[in-house]
């Protein structure tokens, strides 16, 4: 029941941030009353002619949205070539420039995406990766492959050792499954990579698979951006 | 994709441009991104992307209610007694 009055007063205050009607009002009709006849019967709050007309414009995109919702469904979005992965991942990661996230795309076997989530998050320069967690994500997913990817704060786009190993790791883990690790991602600066088209991309196993947690660390590469600076800096003067 | 979904998707993302009421340079970035990654992955991963933080802010408030609205909309209406007028 608690859980069920956090989300209540959840949903009220996001009724209020987008429709301006006050907080107390809405509370109070929520206290005696289904919460959610807000949407249906707006003039229980009696809202003035601005707030309704922004709580009618809320129904309308809730109802296009779930019909939409169907559809899209139907018409997933497909990767046919890494272009469209990074094109994606772009979207998704490129504005994350204060810490490194990593993202992982379930794929069908048409590579139509089934569902899209991150799977970690961690500072400016590192992220710890779960791979237990990936795989328990893609058996729910009942995926045929995967997309893995990540950002680099700093903008470098080039794939670290630590990306590297990090893929082999993945590599070793799925495929094992009969699941394939398509590309590995890294987006910076505005820009991708793609592991796949570099040639990066582990096509065996090289080891047996190892869940034990993997930690990318891109600290070095800060350092090494630091040092070069530092370099140009002096030979400028 | 098809010509209906195209439309309804492009009628979706006039509906949350008016939402989350943006300037035109936002809106252009919103109907960006969605084209690119699906009105789904935008309203979920909005955290993630490169918008400003009040515009993510409302988004989120957006999914809230999408999401409240789906798993306890009908479930309150029994709990509550039943007090949504004409159902």
């Amino acid at each position: 029941m608690t859980n069920r009055i956090q989300y209540e007063d959840s949903f009220l205050k996001s009724i209020n941030k987008l429709t301006g009607i006050p907080i107390n009002k809405i509370r109070k009709y929520a206290k005696e009353n289904n919460p959610f006849n807000i949407l249906e019967h707006p003039l229980v709050v009696e809202p003035n002619e601005k707030q309704l007309e922004r709580i009618c414009k809320l129904n309308e995109f809730i109802a296009s949205y779930n019909v939409l919702r169907m559809n899209e469904e139907e018409n997933r979005i497909k990767f046919k070539s890494p272009k469209d992965t990074g094109q994606y991942f772009l979207a998704l990661l490129g504005g994350k420039r204060d810490h490194e996230r990593f993202m992982v795309a379930f794929l069908d076997n048409s590579n139509s995406i089934i569902e899209t989530r991150t799977v970690s998050e961690g500072d400016i320069a590192s992220v710890v990766v779960y791979p237990r967690k990936i795989l328990k994500m893609a058996m729910a997913n009942d995926c045929k492959s995967i997309m893995i990817a990540h950002n680099h704060p700093g903008g470098s786009i080039n794939p670290s050792r630590e990306d590297k190993a990090l893929t082999q790791r993945i590599v070793d883990i799925f495929q094992p499954l009969d699941i394939r690790v398509l590309d590995h991602i890294i987006v910076g600066g505005g820009k991708y990579s793609s592991m796949a088209e570099d040639g990066y991309l582990p096509s065996e196993v090289s080891d047996k698979a190892n869940y034990e947690p993997i930690l990318l660390d891109g600290k070095h590469q800060i350092e090494e951006r630091i040092m070069t600076y530092e370099n140009d800096f002096e030979e400028d003067e | 994709m098809n010509k209906d979904f195209a439309i309804r998707k492009e009628r979706v993302v006039e509906q949350i441009s008016q939402i989350l009421n943006v300037d035109q340079e936002v809106d252009a970035r919103i109907k960006n991104t969605i084209k690119e990654i699906g009105i789904e992955a935008f309203l979920f991963n909005i955290d993630t992307l490169d918008f400003p933080d009040e515009m993510k802010e409302r988004v989120n408030a957006l999914k809230e209610i999408i999401q409240l609205n789906d798993i306890y909309g009908k479930a309150f209406y029994s709990a509550k007694g039943g007090n949504m007028d004409d159902k």
